[in-house]
């Protein structure tokens, strides 16, 4: 379960970065393509899907910007109590 | 990631590229014989039969001696997970550099 859990999460993570990166791509383009209907609805597309990967995120593992910061099911505020994606868990503490 | 060549020391999910083949291509005394030497390239865009059919045929007709810089046009794109490998999600940017150590293997 625990195992299940670490994988899942940094599948999730993987996604995020993939789009994330997709979109960073993408605004380059859109740049020098300010008119292309293509490339802004594939951002329009990118940028909904990475909204709910954070979102998903956010409300299983913590908030990773402090735009989802109140994403999570708790009333109390998690954003300091949960490890970044940067630390081990507990492990740089 | 079909293509990805996990014993290849630049890491990328491409076995050759355009311009950066792994072969070098003799030089070429006329346009034809440069059109058969591009066949080798193994780059394509998403969707396409023919290597890199798309990927130079704009250039046929310009002048030769000048430097350009042709507008990009939007194609379909490679799949998330390739497109972070590759370092972008555009097939016509898809230019990685393959040589090593001061040559090209």
């Amino acid at each position: 379960m625990m195992y299940q859990n670490a994988c899942s999460k940094a599948r999730l993570l993987q996604q995020i970065n993939e789009v994330s990166f997709a979109i960073d791509d993408l605004l380059l383009y859109l740049d020098t393509h300010p008119c292309c209907e293509k490339g802004m609805a594939l951002y329009r597309d990118y940028t909904e899907k990475r909204k709910k990967l954070m979102k998903e995120y956010a409300q299983c593992y913590g908030p990773l910007t402090i735009d989802d910061a109140i994403e999570n099911s708790a009333d109390t505020w998690k954003w300091m109590e949960q490890p970044f994606p940067w630390e081990r868990e507990g492990g740089c503490r | 990631m079909e293509n990805y060549p996990m014993n290849r020391s630049c890491g990328r999910p491409y076995h050759a590229t355009c311009g950066m083949a792994k072969v070098q291509p003799p030089v070429a005394s006329c346009r034809c014989e440069a059109e058969r030497n591009r066949q080798s390239c193994a780059c394509r865009l998403p969707g396409t039969v023919t290597k890199n059919a798309e990927m130079y045929t704009h250039a046929d007709h310009l002048e030769p001696a000048m430097a350009y810089v042709p507008c990009q046009q939007f194609t379909n794109t490679y799949d998330l997970c390739y497109a972070l490998n590759a370092g972008t999600i555009f097939p016509q940017l898809c230019k990685p550099f393959c040589g090593k150590r001061g040559g090209q293997r």
